[in-house]
């Protein structure tokens, strides 16, 4: 299974799998993560910098 | 049938329209770095879910320029995603928090003598409850208004206020889809903003006044996937605002209502018009 450490908070978490561009939570700080590379695996933490839609 | 989703990053509510749209026909993922025009790409459909308004607006307008369908189409996100715009359509329908435009500090500023204070004001554009600023005193409106000035985009320099509304600790979101009243929520906050991307909490909310506002509130775009936020005024429900790029999770989450098939529904409806 990935290994994914987080960039914000560095803690380590694994995933089943994921797809270029998935949005994962951090199980340990709650940020969100988009995955913007698959080899080698790649997070950053989801852009909020955008005029967004939300809920 | 060949259905386009173009997106930004994939939300749950990506992967849900995704997994849904494969049961009607071929699904083509379109994301940002695959998109250039001016291309022909082969679709009987596009569903818009990039996050940004206006990459969303000009993508819109660039396949259907091409002859592919759009939902949201380029004309309802330009009408549903600007607070005047919108307020301008809503208000021929249905109650709206009373609401003031304009395009000065000096105009601005004599907005209190006609909607007194608390106000709130917010930007033409943009969610999730940012930017927001609710203003009890004059003093507030000029430390808004400065702060304004001193932003970039010109568009913060629209000056667009609504009275307060005094809610209780909760507003209602309902969604309305091809004109079929969908699913709605409370969302519960001890905040004056309620947005669940801002940690409000969710609850189903299952009334008949509420079916029949948002239908009416879509009635006044005529089309479309609209999120609806509504207030329970102390006269009775006001349409706060209209969203038409709409994450959905918690409300599926909540209600049990599958909303992601809704809208690839009402997708394959608008392809085959």
């Amino acid at each position: 299974m990935p290994k994914i450490v987080c960039p914000v908070c560095g803690g380590e978490f694994e995933v089943e799998s994921v797809e270029l561009h998935e949005v994962l939570e951090c199980p340990v700080c709650g940020v969100e993560l988009e995955v913007v590379s698959l080899n080698p695996l790649v997070v950053e933490e989801v852009p909020e910098v955008e005029e967004d839609w939300g809920e | 049938m060949r259905i386009g989703v173009t997106y930004t990053i994939l939300r749950k509510e990506e992967l849900m329209i995704r997994d849904r749209a494969r049961e009607y026909g071929e699904v083509v993922m379109l994301h940002e770095d695959d998109l250039t025009f001016p291309k022909k790409y082969d679709l009987d459909v596009a569903i818009i879910r990039n996050i940004s308004h206006y990459k969303a607006l000009y993508i819109a307008k660039l396949l259907e320029e091409q002859g592919t369908p759009t939902v949201n189409s380029f004309n309802l996100m330009l009408e549903a995603g600007d607070k005047v715009f919108a307020t301008l359509k809503l208000a021929k329908k249905v109650p709206v928090p009373r609401w003031r435009v304009s395009f000065s500090e000096k105009s601005a500023k004599k907005i209190p003598e006609e909607l007194g204070y608390p106000l709130v004001s917010k930007p033409v554009f943009g969610s999730w409850g940012r930017l927001l600023a609710k203003i009890n005193d004059e003093d507030s409106l000029e430390n808004v208004l400065e702060h304004k000035k001193w932003m970039k985009n010109p568009l913060y320099n629209i000056h667009y206020f609504q009275e307060f509304i005094d809610k209780p600790g909760r507003d209602i979101r309902s969604y309305v889809i091809g004109g079929e009243f969908v699913t709605a929520i409370y969302r519960y906050s001890d905040h004056w903003i309620t947005n669940t991307a801002r940690g409000g909490r969710a609850e189903p909310c299952d009334r008949e006044d509420v079916v029949e506002i948002s239908i009416k509130a879509w009635e006044a775009f005529g089309e479309g996937a609209l999120a609806i936020d509504i207030f329970e005024g102390k006269n009775g429900l006001l349409v706060n605002e209209v969203n038409p790029n709409m994450e959905f999770k918690n409300a599926a989450r909540v209600t049990g209502v599958d909303i992601a098939r809704k809208l690839v529904e009402y997708a394959v409806e608008v392809a085959k018009r």
